[in-house]
C-alpha cells in the first residue's frame, strides 16, 4: 500500500472528476508518483477550464453593438443614465475627497494645526507670538501670518497681488522647501527687512520664470522688495497667496492685521490634546502673576479642519444628494436592462434550447451590460471632467489653495463600478434563470411575465421616485434658505452706487494729515467726473476685502464693562457721503458734516444694535457721551450724534454684532480704503472716467474689486445659490429617471398584456376606462414611492439637522406641493403608454401571439 | 464517414493503444502516457490523455473494461483499452494515406552528408 494523495488532489479529483471515474484517475496518479512523476501538473490539469474564446468574445461584442444600432433610444436612456449618475457623482465625491479627505500637500500635514487665544507680545509697537508659546516643547516651530494685499510695480497700472505677511516660524513650521532661494528667517522677523517671496505662478506670470530671480528688486507698495526666494509649484497657503513677506516690513499690511493667524507644528507624537494642556499650563503661570487676567482657554485646531471648517456642511450636504441620485441611477439603469431582458426571455430560452450554455447567456449578457456602461462611463468621464473644468473658477471660495481641476480617477472608478455591477447583477439573474427553465414551456407559451418580477421592477420605480421626493425636498430646503436669506435686512442698498477698493501706501501717506488730505481730494477729484453725484469713502465697506477691528464703547458716567457684556463693536469710519452712496438708513440724529474736523469735539455714529447695548431702555442714544478705551491706559469721549441701521459687512447668515462709525478726519483709515460712487443713471458706465480722475490725484493708486452695491448682496449668498442650483439640477434628473422609470414598467406592462388588452376591447371594453387603468397602475407606484419618501424625508432631515447646521427643515406644504409634482410627472409618464395600449387593433394583437 | 476524422494527437493514442495492447499490463492510462511521452519526448497530463481516449471511445475507435487493482496503486481498479475492429481500419486508412503521401514526396540525402 502507498501513502494516499495530498489532500488538495484528492479534493481537485473530488470536484473535477466524475464519481465513476474516481477510482481509476486516483490509481492511474498513485502509479505515476511511484514512478516518481511529478504529479502537480497532472493534477491541475484535471481542473476544467473554460477558457473564454476571443471570437466568442468579439461575437458578444458584437452582438451588443448590433443591437445598440437596432434600438438607439434604448441605449441612448442606459447611456444617459449612467453618464449623468457617474458624473455627478464623480465631481462632488472629487470635491468632497480633495478637502475633507485628503491630506494638505504639506510635509506631515496630520502635524500642522492652527491657535487660537494665545498669548501675543507687543515688543516695539511690534505683535509676536509670545516667546513662552514658542518655546513650548510640543511645537517644533510656531509662526504667524495674516492675508492681505499689496500693489505690485511703479508704473501707472500697478498690479493687485494677494499678500501674506508671514513670520520665519510660518515656514518653519509649513516645513515646504523652497524652490530657489530661501525662506524668510528669524532675522528678517526682527529688522523687518524688505524681502518678498514669490509663489511659483507669479514668478511664472508676472516676472517671466527668469532663473536668475533672486536677488532681484520688486516693488511694493511703493517700496523696494528684495526677492529672496520662489516657492514651489501648488503652494499658495494661505488663500492663494501671490507673495509672502516678513511681518511689519510693510506697515500697511501689517496695519491690516489686528488678529494675526498663528500656526504650529507638533512635535512628532504629540497628540491635539496635550497641546491644548500644554498651552492651558502657560495660562495657569499666567493667572497665578496676574490673578485679575481673564483668560480663555487656547483653541488647537488641525490645519486641515481648519481650512476645511467652512464648506464642510455644504459638502456633505451634496454628498449625500448625489449619493441619491447615484442610486436612482442604479435602480433606473437595473430596471432598464431588466425589462429589456423580458422582453428577450424567449430568445435566451430558445438559445438555451438549442444548446447554449448558462455561462454563455451570462457571458453575453455581461458583455452587453460592459458595452452599455463603457459607452455611459466615457461619456460620464467626459462631463465630469468639463463641469470640473468649468466650476473650478466658482467653486474656488469653497476650496481655496486647492487644485480641483482634475476628477479624481479613483472616485470615477469606484463609480462606474457600483453603476456596472448593479446593472450586471440586475441582468444575470434571469437570464440564469432563463436557462434554467424548461425550453419547450417559453416556446409554447410565449413570453410571459410573472407577477413577481413586475413587482420588482415597480419596487425598483417606487425607490427612484422615493429618493426623487428626498431630493426635491432637499431642493426646497435650500431654496427656502435663500429665501429667508435674502429677506434678512442687509443695511444697505443703492442700485446707481458702484464701490472699489483703494490702498494708500503707507511710504508716501504717512501721516494722519496727509492721508485725510488725499481721501478729500480724490472725493472732489471724482465729484467733478460727469454723471457722478457723490462720493462717499469708509475704511471697511460691505463685501470688501478689508479686515475690521474691535472695540467697546460704553456711555461714559458709566463703569467700563468687561467679559460677556463688553460687546465690542465693529470700528469704522466714514465721510460725511457715504451713508448716502451706500444706502444706508440714518434712524436718528445726523450723519457726519464737512465742520466735523480733527480739531472739532470727536463724534461717533452708532449702529442700531449699538444703540440698543448703550441705551437698553430702548430711547434714542443721540447726544449722549460715550467712551472708549484708545489704549491699556487712555481713553477717549465722544458724543453720539446719528443711529444708522445695522449693516451686513460679510454675511447674512451670522447675526449682526454692533457697529460705530468715526469721521474719517478724526480716525484717518489705515490704508485700505473703499470708496463708493453714486452715479446719475448706470454706475459701471462712470467707472472708466474714475479710473481717469484717480490718476490725476495719485499715478500710484490703482483701484481693486470694483462691485456694484446691488452685486454685494448676491455675493452675500454665492454658496447657498451654488447649493441650492447644484440640488435643483439633481432633483430634476432624479425626476426625470424615475419619469423614465414608470414610462418603462408600463411599458413593458402594455406590451406583454398587449394580447389580454386585445381581447378585451374586441369584447367592446371602453377605450378610457383601458387608458385609465394603464395610468392607475402608473399612479399606485408612484404612490407608493411618495410615502416612502415622505417618510424618508423625515428620517433624512432630522440627520441632515444634526450634521449640517443651517439647514432649513423642509416644510410640510412644501413637501405636498413636491408630491403633487412627482403625481403629476408620474402621469405625464403613465400617459403615453396608456394611450398606446387603448390604440391597440385587437385584431393585430390577437394574431402577433 | 465524418467521424472518422481523427487528429494527430488522438492518433499517436489509438496506436499507443494497439502497441500496448499485446503488453501483460496492457493499455492503460498511465501506460499509455509513459509511452507517448517516451517516443514524443514531450511533456503530457493524464487529462490529456483521458479526454482523448473518451473521444475515441466516442467515436468507438476504442473500448474499455475495468480491470483489478494493483498494491501500487493503492487498490485502485484501472481502465485497459483495447482498439476495436473499427479502430484497427482508421489505422490501416491513415498509414495508407501517409504512405502514399510519403512516396510521393521521396526524401533527398540531407546536403553535406553524403
Amino acid at each position: 500500500m502507498s501513502d494516499p494523495l495530498p489532500r488538495l488532489a484528492r479534493l481537485v479529483i473530488r470536484w473535477c472528476v466524475r464519481k465513476a471515474r474516481r477510482a481509476e484517475v486516483e490509481g492511474d496518479l498513485l502509479e505515476l508518483r511511484s514512478l516518481e512523476h511529478p504529479i502537480w501538473r497532472d493534477v491541475l490539469a484535471l481542473i476544467p477550464v473554460r477558457r473564454p474564446s476571443r471570437m466568442l468574445v468579439g461575437q458578444d461584442v458584437q452582438y451588443a453593438l448590433r443591437l445598440v444600432r437596432r434600438q438607439p433610444r434604448f441605449a441612448l436612456l442606459v447611456a444617459g443614465t449612467l453618464a449623468l449618475g457617474i458624473a455627478s457623482s464623480t465631481v462632488i465625491f472629487t470635491v468632497c475627497d480633495r478637502l475633507l479627505l485628503r491630506p494638505l500637500p504639506y510635509p506631515e500635514p496630520e502635524r500642522l494645526v492652527t491657535l487660537d487665544r494665545v498669548g501675543f507680545s507687543f515688543a516695539g509697537g511690534r505683535m509676536a507670538v509670545s516667546k513662552a508659546v514658542a518655546a513650548l516643547p510640543v511645537f517644533t516651530a510656531v509662526g504667524m501670518y495674516h492675508p492681505g494685499g499689496l500693489n505690485l510695480g511703479e508704473s501707472s497700472m500697478p498690479v493687485r497681488l494677494r499678500a501674506a505677511a508671514a513670520s520665519s516660524g510660518f515656514f518653519l513650521a509649513m516645513n515646504v522647501a523652497p524652490m530657489t532661494g530661501r525662506w524668510i528667517d528669524a532675522a528678517d522677523d526682527r529688522a523687518t527687512s524688505k524681502v518678498v517671496i514669490l509663489s511659483y505662478d507669479t514668478w511664472r506670470t508676472l516676472f517671466g520664470a527668469r532663473a536668475d530671480i533672486v536677488g532681484s528688486d520688486a516693488r511694493l507698495n511703493s517700496q523696494a522688495f528684495q526677492i529672496i526666494g520662489v516657492m514651489p509649484r501648488g503652494f499658495a497657503f494661505p488663500d492663494d497667496t501671490q507673495v509672502w513677506i516678513p511681518p511689519f516690513s510693510d506697515r500697511q499690511l501689517s496695519g491690516q492685521a489686528f488678529a494675526p493667524r498663528v500656526l504650529a507644528r507638533l512635535a512628532p507624537s504629540v497628540s491635539l490634546p496635550q497641546a491644548r494642556g500644554a498651552l492651558d499650563g502657560l495660562n495657569d503661570e499666567r493667572r497665578t502673576r496676574t490673578p485679575e487676567l481673564e483668560l480663555e482657554p487656547a483653541i488647537v485646531v488641525p490645519l486641515h479642519e481648519a481650512i476645511a471648517a467652512r464648506s464642510r456642511p455644504t459638502l456633505l450636504f451634496l454628498a449625500g444628494v448625489v449619493g441619491l441620485l447615484l442610486l436612482a441611477a442604479c435602480a433606473n439603469v437595473a430596471g432598464l436592462l431588466l425589462s429589456r431582458l423580458r422582453v428577450r426571455e424567449r430568445e435566451l430560452q430558445v438559445r438555451a434550447a438549442l444548446g447554449a450554455s448558462r455561462g454563455r447567456l451570462a457571458s453575453q449578457m455581461i458583455v452587453e451590460c460592459l458595452v452599455l456602461t463603457i459607452a455611459g462611463g466615457a461619456c460620464g468621464f467626459a462631463l465630469g471632467a468639463w463641469v470640473l473644468r468649468v466650476t473650478a473658477a466658482s467653486a474656488a471660495p469653497f476650496a481655496p489653495g486647492l487644485d480641483l481641476g482634475t476628477l479624481d480617477l479613483r472616485v470615477f472608478a469606484v463609480g462606474l463600478v457600483v453603476m456596472t455591477a448593479s446593472g450586471v447583477l440586475f441582468a444575470l439573474g434571469p437570464a440564469i434563470a432563463a436557462s434554467r427553465r424548461p425550453a419547450a414551456g417559453a416556446l409554447r407559451d410565449g413570453v410571459t411575465v410573472t407577477g413577481r418580477s413586475r413587482r420588482f421592477r415597480g419596487g425598483l420605480v417606487g425607490a427612484q421616485v422615493a429618493t426623487a421626493l428626498i431630493l426635491l425636498a432637499a431642493t426646497g430646503a435650500a431654496l427656502s434658505a435663500i429665501v429667508r436669506l435674502s429677506r434678512v435686512p442687509v443695511g444697505f442698498d443703492n442700485e446707481r452706487a458702484v464701490v472699489f477698493e483703494l490702498t494708500l501706501p503707507r511710504a508716501r501717506y504717512a501721516s494722519d494729515a496727509a492721508v485725510v488730505a488725499v481721501v478729500d481730494a480724490l472725493e472732489r477729484r471724482l465729484r467733478a467726473v460727469p454723471g457722478v453725484v457723490g462720493v462717499g469713502s469708509s475704511n471697511f465697506a460691505p463685501g470688501t476685502s478689508a479686515i475690521g477691528i474691535a472695540n467697546a464703547l460704553w456711555p461714559a458716567d458709566m463703569p467700563e464693562p468687561s467679559g460677556e457684556a463688553r460687546h465690542a463693536g465693529l470700528v469704522m469710519s466714514a465721510t460725511p457721503d457715504y451713508f448716502r452712496a451706500m444706502g444706508i438708513a440714518l434712524v436718528a440724529g445726523r450723519v457726519f458734516e464737512v465742520t466735523d474736523t480733527a480739531g472739532a469735539p470727536r463724534v461717533v455714529i452708532v449702529s442700531q444694535t449699538q444703540a440698543r447695548f448703550l441705551r437698553p431702555d430702548g430711547s434714542s442714544p443721540v447726544g449722549l457721551r460715550v467712551r472708549l478705551k484708545q489704549s491699556a491706559n487712555t481713553t477717549i469721549d465722544l458724543t453720539v450724534i446719528g443711529v444708522v441701521a445695522d449693516v451686513r459687512q460679510r454675511s447674512v447668515s451670522v447675526p449682526v454684532g454692533p457697529q460705530f462709525y468715526f469721521p474719517i478726519t478724526q480716525y484717518p483709515p489705515y490704508g485700505a480704503l473703499a470708496v463708493v460712487i453714486e452715479a446719475a443713471a448706470k454706475p459701471e458706465l462712470v467707472l472708466p472716467a474714475a479710473r481717469h480722475a484717480l490718476r490725476d490725484v495719485d499715478p500710484e493708486l490703482p483701484p481693486y474689486n470694483a462691485v456694484l452695491v446691488r452685486d454685494i448682496r448676491a455675493k452675500f449668498l454665492a454658496t447657498e445659490r451654488l447649493t441650492f442650483a447644484l440640488t435643483a439640477a439633481f432633483a430634476l434628473v432624479a425626476l426625470a429617471l424615475s419619469a423614465i422609470g414608470l414610462y418603462g414598467v408600463l411599458a413593458q406592462l402594455v406590451a406583454q398584456q398587449g394580447r389580454e388588452i386585445g381581447i378585451r376591447m374586441a369584447l367592446g371594453a371602453d377605450r378610457g376606462r383601458l387608458r385609465r387603468s394603464v395610468v392607475f397602475s402608473g399612479l399606485r407606484i408612484a404612490a407608493a414611492g411618495v410615502v416612502a419618501g415622505v417618510v424618508l424625508t423625515a428620517v433624512a432631515a432630522r440627520l441632515v439637522a444634526r450634521v449640517v447646521p443651517g439647514v432649513d427643515p423642509p416644510a410640510v406644504w412644501a413637501v405636498a406641493i413636491e408630491s403633487l409634482l412627482l403625481l403629476a410627472v408620474a402621469g405625464l409618464a403613465a400617459w403615453v403608454p396608456a394611450r398606446r395600449a387603448s390604440a391597440i387593433d385587437p385584431l393585430s394583437a390577437l394574431r402577433s401571439e | 464517414m465524418k467521424g472518422d476524422h481523427i487528429g494527430e494527437f488522438e492518433e499517436l493514442m489509438l496506436l499507443a493503444v494497439q502497441a500496448l495492447g499485446s503488453q501483460p499490463e496492457g493499455a492503460y492510462g498511465v501506460s499509455i502516457l509513459l509511452l507517448v511521452q517516451h517516443e514524443t519526448a514531450r511533456n503530457i497530463s493524464i487529462g490529456a490523455v483521458y479526454a482523448a481516449l473518451d473521444r475515441l471511445e466516442a467515436k468507438t475507435l476504442v473500448r474499455s473494461a475495468m480491470t483489478s487493482g494493483a498494491p501500487v496503486r493503492g487498490g485502485r481498479s484501472r481502465r485497459t483499452f483495447t482498439v476495436t475492429a473499427e479502430g484497427t481500419r482508421v489505422l490501416k486508412e491513415m498509414r495508407g494515406v501517409r504512405e502514399r503521401l510519403w512516396q510521393a514526396a521521396p526524401m533527398r540525402p540531407a546536403r553535406g552528408r553524403s
